[in-house]
């Protein structure tokens, strides 16, 4: 029997999915609703909202989540107001709203993480909620309903005190007395007719046509389909080996068939060897006769054996030829049931596009008020699926590409309405599937790329020379915003992100074997355009040999295979590079990189003897060669995630299983890339790459011990040495002390602190000779483009918000900076 | 054999709750999620009791309620409907469609179930 804890684990569960389901869909409502109150259904949409409201509640508290009720209870007061007409949907009552629906998500984060919860945080926003509703005008006119209502409570005071919860009577089903009164618009016979009606449209059996099912439940059964399609790989195999060995039999009648004349006059004799040997039996003639017999016997002996031995090889291969038969058809069933089978699988991890889509209306709605700029959103999803997985890598994509859109792609109303454009600008988002692709297009209507900026930015980061850099295209110019840390806005807007590039946004994408281009034209606006699989589970990868090893990397990344000619190959600033119709290109030996043991020396000098296979990875400015030992086939594979924790391996995104068993890893091409590019670096920026690395070290200030500790946590998991502040003065000395003990390499600081705050604390370590060039992250909840300009004003390099705190893109600004 | 009780609430969280509690108790539960899925299971699998949520897409709780009351193969089920908070309305509404009890949603909600299944000798 179960256990009220364990009963009440199972609510909590069910409730933790139901929730984000009616905050977004009331999220969804509220956000329609404040954009158009003139909506046709306006009615309607409020009724649905309420009701999202009244079910967060009740879910609240039938999972024993009283704060989330008190929350979801407020918001449902406001919705009811909202319903009378006694409130109306502006910003200032909408902006709590969304506030609290976001808080709910961050105390179900918090009861999931086991942290206690309190709703003390929550107080101002509970009384701004209470405000709203007891700030509400009664309407105009009272209607039916709102006559019901104050009748309503009227009940209330003429109701005994008996119904109260605690203490219920035995019920009693009696008609109250003022039943005569009461309002009631619609006829009951109508009402039954309808539903009547609507009962014979719903027969019994289509009850339970959908089911739930946890996603692990989904992730497991893709993952029997990978065993499933090795399987068939093996039976494959099997049927081929089964058919090789017919032809063994086929050989054998071959031989058989040269043997048959000699057999044949062996056979013709036989009669009269037989009654020889009894003759000879009887009458024991001379010796050398004697032996002549014995001969005869002998062949007669081995006949024999011939013959029998020929009837089972025809045995053999009768039953030979039937395994075979049967083998490749349990095959080709097998094959085929796996294909449907992976096929139905891949579309049960399917979801429509809008359900990534939805909430970006919401987000795109707080990043354009926090920018003081007019946006309207247009989502067109094409009627688009695509896996979970997909999605979920895809959001952070596009948020970022928004985000990008509201600070920079967009001109504030007052430019645009100067420029003969209306004032309020438009994004466009649609998809569309073509094959086991998806093509999203990202398109804004603002003023588009400034080429020129680009060409002088590339220029002054010493990317191009000026000869370099007229003679380039504009596609060309414009492709080089995609390389990290390039950016053309001075610090303030540059940094109004998360701190990182575009860059980011491209190698996201080409982890999913995708690729992103964009389109722009001044003064009209800018395009991105995203073509991604629609599907992660499976893909065809390349099969490498690299020293005895096999690895597989995905075909889609890789841009050709060409031979090496030894003299093709030179060191240049003591790195090696491959001679490609007269450029350079970084080139790289995949063993040296996956740490075989093989010195570079010995590597060139190998290169130098033979011609060798070198794959082209990357796009663009980053492409590099890269060598690898021999190149064994394409396959279409199932790509296995890791578990963690190696999730995170340097160069490997996942595993596949080939059809004899063994495991091989699906390299990374971003981190190939990457890597390939960083030693390139490393060895011609400095001469003494052979130092021993030692770990950067950082500093984190946070007066909260939670932030301080999680901060920690991450960074040290990232490799990093990690020393702890809890204020500006105290990060100060720290500072000042580690200067003489090896330096500290990044400044990581809360802004709200007691003593001295963030922005103080950068600037005096701006201020500080032997400081100032110490990168300075500002961490903090306050994000408005005033404390951004501030922190960038007081010298800090990068700011991130913790509202939107993600591990990765934390780290990865991090990184940039070190 | 188990007594049958059908639960018709949109709230899977609640409806949840609510099974499990009466799955201990040894019930044999079903659920709907909403008033027509409701209407179809009561008439064809014809449950001992049905707890009935008053908010239901589709088909309202007290509609969903006249409707089985009225119709002779279900009239004879008793209906136990959930009610809003201090509504005083919904309980009026709500037994003026036939229910023969009503249970506010509160923090008592689920044991005042189990008492009303008591008191109409199903458990």
């Amino acid at each position: 029997m179960l256990t009220d804890a364990e009963i009440m684990a199972q609510v909590f569960a069910a409730f933790q999915e139901e929730q984000a389901e009616h905050r977004q869909a009331a999220g969804a409502l509220l956000l329609e609703l404040e954009r158009n109150p003139q909506h046709p259904q306006r009615q309607q949409l409020l009724d649905q909202l309420f009701r999202e409201a009244h079910s967060l509640k009740g879910g609240a508290r039938a999972a024993g989540q009283m704060e989330i009720e008190q929350l979801a209870h407020r918001i449902e007061d406001v919705f009811s107001a909202v319903r009378q007409g006694q409130v109306h949907l502006t910003p200032d009552v909408c902006d709590p709203i969304y506030a609290a629906l976001d808080d709910i998500g961050t105390i179900i984060g918090q009861v999931v993480a086991g942290q206690p919860v309190s709703l003390d945080p929550y107080e101002p926003l509970l009384a701004r909620l209470s405000a709203i509703v007891e700030s509400a005008t009664p309407a105009g006119p009272p209607d039916a309903q709102r006559s019901g209502d104050t009748m309503a409570a009227a009940d209330i005071h003429d109701q005994p005190a008996g119904v109260a919860p605690s203490d219920r009577p035995v019920p009693t089903p009696v008609l109250p007395p003022i039943v005569d009164h009461a309002p009631h618009t619609p006829d009951t016979n109508e009402m039954l007719e309808r539903s009547l009606s609507l009962h014979s449209d719903t027969p019994a059996s289509d009850i339970h046509t959908t089911v739930r099912l946890s996603t692990t439940i989904l992730d497991n059964l893709l993952n029997e389909v990978g065993e499933l399609m090795t399987c068939t790989i093996r039976a494959r195999q099997h049927a081929r080996d089964l058919h090789a060995l017919t032809e063994l039999s086929t050989r054998w009648r071959q031989i058989w068939r040269k043997a048959q004349p000699a057999l044949k006059r062996l056979q013709s004799r036989r009669p009269t060897l037989q009654p020889t040997i009894h003759h000879l039996q009887q009458r024991t003639l001379e010796r050398e006769h004697q032996a002549q017999a014995i001969a005869d016997q002998n062949t007669v002996v081995l006949l024999d054996t011939l013959l029998q031995f020929n009837t089972l090889m025809i045995e053999i291969d009768s039953r030979l030829n039937i395994q075979a038969r049967l083998s490749s058809e349990d095959h080709a069933r097998l094959a085929a049931v796996t294909d449907r089978m992976h096929d139905q699988v891949r579309r049960t991890r399917m979801l429509p596009l809008t359900t990534l889509l939805t909430p970006l209306h919401l987000q795109l709605r707080e990043m354009a008020r926090a920018a003081s700029k007019d946006i309207r959103l247009e989502l067109d999803d094409g009627g688009a699926e695509a896996d979970r997985q997909v999605l979920e890598r895809l959001h952070e994509v596009l948020l970022h590409l928004l985000r990008n859109a509201v600070d920079h792609g967009v001109e504030p109303p007052e430019v645009r309405v100067a420029c003969g454009k209306p004032a309020t600008s438009c994004i466009k988002l649609c998809a569309a599937v073509s094959g086991d692709h998806l093509t999203l297009r990202l398109a804004d209507d603002g003023a588009g790329l400034d080429t020129d900026a680009i060409r002088h930015r590339a220029i002054q980061n010493g990317l191009l020379s000026e000869t370099d850099a007229a003679r380039m295209s504009e596609a060309e110019l414009h492709d080089l915003i995609f390389l990290p840390g390039f950016s053309t806005r001075q610090t303030v807007n540059k940094l109004s992100g998360r701190g990182v590039g575009l860059d980011i946004v491209r190698s996201q994408i080409e982890r999913m074997n995708g690729r992103i281009a964009l389109q722009s034209i001044p003064g009209i606006g800018t395009t991105f355009t995203i073509h991604v699989p629609i599907s992660l589970t499976s893909s065809h990868e390349l099969l490498l040999r690299v020293g005895a090893a096999t690895y597989a990397l995905p075909v889609e990344a890789v841009q050709r295979i060409i031979q090496v000619e030894a003299q093709a190959i030179q060191v240049l600033e003591g790195y090696a590079a491959l001679i490609i119709e007269q450029r350079p290109m970084t080139l790289v030996s995949l063993a040296e990189l996956l740490g075989e043991k093989r010195s570079s020396s010995e590597q060139h000098h190998n290169a130098g003897q033979t011609q060798r296979l070198a794959l082209i990875l990357g796009s663009g400015e980053r492409q590099i060669a890269c060598l690898v030992d021999g190149v064994l086939g394409e396959q279409e594979l199932v790509v296995h995630r890791l578990p963690p924790p190696l999730q995170q391996v340097r160069l490997i995104a996942g595993a596949t299983l080939l059809a004899d068993g063994r495991v091989v890893p699906i390299l990374d091409v971003v981190d190939i890339v990457r890597a390939a590019i960083g030693t390139y670096r490393t060895v011609s920026l400095t001469t003494e790459a052979t130092a021993p690395e030692r770990p950067a070290h950082i500093l984190v200030v946070d007066d909260s011990i939670t932030t301080r500790t999680l901060e920690k946590n991450i960074l040290e998991a990232a490799g990093y040495t990690v020393s702890l502040a809890t204020d500006g003065v105290e990060a100060l000395d720290i500072l000042r002390r580690l200067t003489n003990n090896g330096g500290c390499d990044l400044l990581l600081s809360d802004i709200d602190m007691p003593r001295m705050n963030g922005f103080d604390l950068t600037m005096h370590i701006r201020a500080d000779n032997e400081l100032r060039h110490l990168p300075v992250v500002l961490v903090t909840s306050l994000d408005t483009p005033a404390d951004r300009e501030r922190g960038i004003a007081a010298g800090a390099d990068a700011y991130i918000v913790k509202r939107l705190f993600d591990q990765h893109m934390f780290l990865d600004t991090i990184a940039q900076l070190i | 054999m188990n007594r049958h009780v059908l639960i018709v609430e949109d709230s899977r969280t609640q409806a949840m709750r609510l099974q499990l509690e009466l799955q201990r108790c040894g019930l044999h539960v079903s659920i709907a999620t909403t008033g027509t899925q409701g209407m179809a299971t009561a008439q064809t699998t014809l449950p001992d009791v049905i707890i009935l949520d008053v908010d239901l897409p589709e088909l309202d709780g007290y509609t969903l309620c006249r409707t089985l009351k009225v119709n002779p193969t279900t009239a004879h089920i008793p209906i136990v409907m959930l009610t809003h908070r201090d509504e005083a309305r919904d309980t009026r509404s709500g037994l003026e469609a036939g229910a023969d009890d009503y249970i506010p949603k509160d923090i008592f909600a689920e044991q005042n179930v189990l008492e009303s299944l008591r008191l109409l000798g199903i458990l």
